[in-house]
């Protein structure tokens, strides 16, 4: 062999060498990865094992609410028993995925109580992060949660996107226990997609202490809620009667749907899309001219910054959902004894129509083995007042039961509020909410857009009307290219 | 070599791929989705999103301004430290070194504190001296971003011009000093042409990593309306991927801005090269 | 800078005390939001909004090194450890291709070399966009996504490190000491394990450092590829706990703690060793 082939022989050997190297890296690695992923090795084992124990469990908890609330709360005291049992009867763990504060106390409460299968929690980070995290599961068919907190705007689009499954059959027993319209926004074509968790109810919550002390009548409509607004900064030009956030279409949604309009509706086979309608232009219109005026602050919300001026009290109200109590008590906990609750203002006077702001679902993600028992979990955690309890503690939740508003903890006393019973209010409201508002199959794309929108007009290009109408047809575009049936 | 292969050219591959086909649903869009093969309509989408094109738009504009401030100074410390007069070099070079190695979600978050009215000291500051600034502002929030981007690179790029620097043969300098050539003669017709190479070289860096910006407004984001979620184009590509569920798209506005990366890199290299002969 | 003096004795006062005061202010610059960082560590929420940013105020730093390590479990620490696995394994094995890749590519001939040198460069150029989304649709086909192959595998790609290693392959590894190798009888691979990597040695320890950084502070690549917390490393992470954050402020000091613990193990890496990485960045500056 001369100097030179033999030369060229080695370097091949090299490369190859290198892939090896390459591949040992690999199977290195690989040997990590087990140690992590036990999870999933025991979902699959238990696979087989799933069918009977679910039927076993859903049968139990179809036999009423008050039989599975008694015997959690039975479980609850002989917890010690069962945990030092280990039991796990069916060896079936479902994930579950949420921001929300006191759902890690809830699955512990479950795990203490209930000995068909057991759930292991995760804390997302609320919003955009937690869906990206969720469909990126989806996509990857792998890594994601049996069960995961959906905000209500975002069932349709989710079903359309194809993360969701459809859990028709197995919620049938419980469907009868919650509020009707929750179960009908949770509804698409013949099939449900998700459990109900809580729903957000608007009120007015406003600082006693500036109104008393600038001789502020608490506004019962619009018109003198503007009134107030005036006052007030024309009293202290530092001070402002709200603020304004353009990137929170929640709220505005919600300001919306308090004055009846309709974001999305469907016909058939097809969509309506009416986000410009004149009823939604109307509040755009009112809340334009207090931008156009400086009768508000134009200021991002749930950011540190915001959650100073609530406690400085620089913006007087806040135009919020029942959930907001805890933001407020948390986020503002200085200010305790300075706020105080007030029915939504309305747009005619004597009038007591409401809106709703957030609240959420539980609902199924594609791709889980376990349907029957994360639906029979999800309807559990939002109904048996141990782990609602538990919420209302968190995140002060207002459960999405029909008979969850008069659970006694909601009744009481709220010390942050200087003791006013705020849910008397919040429950008023949640009785008024317009019933048939319908979520639209592609709110990522419509919340975005209305939010850059709405920034651009308050930074001084356009109104907020006009970005409803630049919104309206970018939407109605957005659907017809992905495939989806438009009509009037 | 495999490897390479595997995660740089297949990924391209299949991203050329997918933004060639497209998603299809009917009616409500209940039932499964389709796919089919779209062709150039992603690409004509993209460059027909003005806030995709806005968000280029707008990088190119960070670009012109941050790149050359970051470099001018980066060159600058990397002169002053190769100078005999500099005092302290090591703990001056340390300092200017420190900001690069916090990982830039770090550095995202730290800035947003310091950006922040009402926890922010330097809004205090200048408060107290009653100048008003607004950082997360709409037409201040690019810059606001520039300074993080600024305040985490100057030091890197520092350290690639300085050791082009001190690879230089001295003796070089110290016979022209004898020849009577000031500091400054030797600073611009010495030095900055010989290690030219290497300033160019942190350039090509610097405006593939304008282009590719993502964290730093991610995480400022999460305090101000002004940055949209299409603010720069890797945002836009992810958003578009994850927050609105089209991967097909997601995937042309990508190639798009690869291209556009490609082009510019070039073109710049090319600009530099013709200079330089 | 034309006061520069043109006496060779040495620069005047004037131009030293300019000097001074140009690179005490981009100090100061520098390090300022790092001192913001210290002193807001110390605090808990409360004192973070209500204290001045530059000095101490109540003492609260082990408690929140305490709570950091046991929040939520201590997942704060697990994610640590995937930094350190990430950056640490990442950056070894990267080192390792980039080394081989290197020195072949400096010191054999063969067909397409400079092409593939080519290709392997303008990788740099490609957006993370470009290759984190498409990998993470082929990662997930393959069942590789959440899981440490997803990070780790990608992260192997070090263009920086290849280029590094052939420039100073070239300079540094005489061809007289390889046929000297060859004629002895060792084997390509002992050659290169026992002394090309050695004569590689600073050359090696920036490509390993530099990779190591790239993959501790990446952030777009795991956001993609993972969505289970216990397999974040530790600037995703903290990128959750930011946002969580935001909605319940008794987070906000771990937020704060968490992000200078996670920057400590660079800046004592850098620190140590520092000798090694300035004379390795030089070669590659030089030829660049």
């Amino acid at each position: 062999m001369s100097e030179e082939s033999k030369k060229r022989l080695n370097r091949r050997k090299f490369i190859t060498l290198t892939g090896g190297a390459l591949a040992a890296a690999g199977l290195l690695a690989a040997c990590g990865d087990n140690t992590v992923a036990p999870a999933s090795a025991t979902t699959a084992a238990g696979a087989g094992a799933t069918t009977t124990a679910a039927g076993a469990g859903a049968t139990t908890a179809a036999a009423g609410g008050t039989a599975t609330t008694a015997a959690a709360t039975g479980a609850t005291t002989a917890a010690g028993a069962a945990t030092a049992a280990g039991t796990n009867t069916s060896g079936v763990t479902i994930e579950y995925w949420s921001w929300v504060l006191g759902s890690k106390e809830s699955v512990d409460l479950w795990n203490r109580t209930h000995t068909n299968f057991k759930v292991n929690y995760t804390q997302t980070t609320s919003g955009t992060p937690h869906y990206n995290k969720v469909k990126a599961a989806v996509a990857a068919g792998s890594g994601g949660p049996d069960l995961a907190q959906i905000e209500f705007q975002l069932v349709t689009s989710l079903v359309v996107g194809g993360a969701l499954q459809p859990i028709t059959q197995e919620a049938a027993p419980y469907k009868a226990k919650f509020i009707d319209w929750t179960i009908q926004q949770v509804t698409l074509g013949n099939d449900i997609y998700a459990i109900p968790q809580d729903i957000g109810p608007m009120g007015l919550f406003y600082r006693k202490d500036i109104f008393d002390q600038y001789s502020l009548a608490v506004p019962k409509t619009w018109e003198e809620y503007k009134a107030a607004a005036e006052k007030l900064h024309a009293a202290d030009p530092t001070k402002y009667i709200a603020s304004f956030s353009p990137a929170q279409p929640g709220q505005f949604a919600g300001f919306a749907w308090s004055n009846k309009a309709k974001w999305f509706g469907t016909k058939g086979d097809a969509w309506q899309v009416t986000i410009n309608s004149a009823e939604t232009k109307k509040v755009a219109d009112y809340w334009q001219d207090l931008i156009t005026r400086k009768l508000v602050k134009v200021e991002a919300d749930f950011n540190p910054a915001w959650y100073k001026d609530l406690l400085d009290g620089n913006i007087a109200t806040w135009v919020g959902a029942v959930w907001g109590a805890g933001t407020l008590a948390t986020n503002a906990a200085g200010a305790s004894g300075k706020w105080a609750v007030a029915y939504l203002p309305q747009w005619t006077a004597g009038s007591k129509v409401s809106g709703n702001w957030g609240g959420s679902t539980v609902a199924v993600i594609k791709g889980s083995k376990h349907v029957k028992e994360a639906v029979e979990f999800g309807a559990w955690l939002n109904s048996d007042p141990g782990p609602v309890g538990e919420m209302i503690k968190g995140n002060n939740i207002y459960p999405a039961t029909k008979d969850g508003g008069s659970l006694p903890v909601l009744k009481q006393p709220n010390p942050y509020f200087s003791g006013q019973v705020i849910n008397d209010i919040f429950t008023e409201s949640a009785g008024n909410v317009d019933p048939s508002w319908t979520w639209g199959p592609t709110i990522d794309q419509v919340y975005a857009d209305i939010g850059d929108q709405f920034t651009a007009s308050t930074n001084g290009s356009g109104t907020l009307s006009s970005a409803l109408d630049q919104a309206q047809a970018k939407t109605v575009a957005d659907l017809k290219s992905k495939g989806l049936q438009v009509t009037q | 070599m495999v490897i390479f292969l595997v995660f740089q050219l297949i990924p391209v591959g299949y991203a050329i791929w997918q933004s060639l086909q497209a998603t299809t649903r009917s009616g409500l869009g209940i039932g499964a989705a389709g796919s089919r093969f779209a062709g150039l309509e992603n690409y004509a989408q993209a460059l027909q999103d003005q806030e995709f094109i806005a968000g280029v738009l707008r990088m190119l504009v960070f670009g012109v301004v941050q790149v050359p401030v970051m470099l001018f100074f980066a060159l600058v410390l990397a002169l002053l430290f190769d100078s005999s007069f500099a005092m302290f070099k090591k703990f001056f070079q340390f300092a200017a070194f420190l900001p690069y190695a916090l990982p830039g979600i770090v550095a995202s978050i730290l800035w947003s504190f310091l950006y922040l009215p009402g926890v922010s000291p330097i809004i205090a500051a200048l408060q107290a001296i009653n100048v008003k600034v607004d950082f997360l502002g709409p037409d201040v929030v690019l810059w606001s971003i520039a300074n993080i981007v600024t305040w985490q690179w100057t030091g890197y790029n520092m350290l690639i011009i300085f050791s082009a620097l001190q690879a230089l043969p001295h003796d070089i300098f110290e016979a022209a000093r004898i020849d009577g050539a000031s500091g400054w003669a030797v600073n611009t017709k010495i030095k900055i042409p010989l290690v030219l190479p290497a300033i160019i070289l942190t350039a090509v860096f610097s405006i593939i990593g304008t282009l590719q910006l993502f964290s730093e407004p991610t995480i400022v984001r999460t305090l101000t309306n002004n940055v949209t979620f299409k603010y720069t184009p890797n945002m836009a590509a992810y958003n578009i991927a994850f927050g609105a569920n089209n991967p097909n798209y997601a995937a042309a506005v990508a190639v798009t801005l690869a291209i556009f990366t490609f082009i510019l890199s070039f073109g710049f290299m090319k600009l530099t090269n013709r200079k330089e002969k | 800078m034309k006061t520069f003096s043109r006496s060779a004795t040495g620069p005047s006062l004037g131009s030293r005390t300019l000097t001074l005061v140009f690179l005490v202010a981009f100090t100061m610059y520098c390090l300022l939001p790092a001192t913001w960082l210290l002193f807001a560590s110390t605090k808990n929420t409360g004192d973070l909004y209500g204290s001045f940013g530059f000095w101490f105020s109540n003492f609260n730093l082990f408690e929140n090194l305490n709570r950091l390590a046991t929040y939520q479990g201590g997942i704060y620490l697990r994610w640590l450890l995937n930094s350190l696995i990430y950056a640490g394994l990442g950056g070894l094995l990267s080192t390792i291709i980039s080394a081989m890749a290197g020195f072949a590519l400096a010191k054999y001939q063969f067909a397409g070399r400079e092409l593939i040198f080519s290709i392997i460069l303008g990788g740099v150029l490609i957006p993370s966009a470009v290759l984190a989304l498409p990998l993470f649709l082929l990662l997930s086909q393959i069942g590789l996504t959440n899981n440490y192959l997803g990070v780790l595998l990608p992260s192997l790609v070090s263009p920086f490190g290849v280029y590094l290693s052939r420039v100073y392959a070239a300079g540094s590894v005489p061809d007289e000491l390889l046929e000297a190798a060859r004629v002895d009888g060792s084997s390509e691979l002992r050659t290169f394990f026992t002394m090309v990597t050695r004569l590689m040695g600073p050359a090696l320890v920036t490509a390993f450092l530099f990779q190591f950084v790239a993959i501790w502070n990446n952030f777009f690549l795991p956001l993609v590829v993972l969505s289970r917390n216990e397999l974040f490393p530790v600037t995703l992470g903290l990128y959750a706990w930011q946002g969580q954050s935001l909605g319940n402020p008794d987070i906000v000091s771990l937020v704060i703690t968490g992000s200078l613990v996670a920057s400590l193990p660079l800046i004592i890496l850098f620190f140590s060793l520092q000798s090694y990485w300035r004379a390795g960045a030089a070669t590659g500056a030089v030829k660049g």
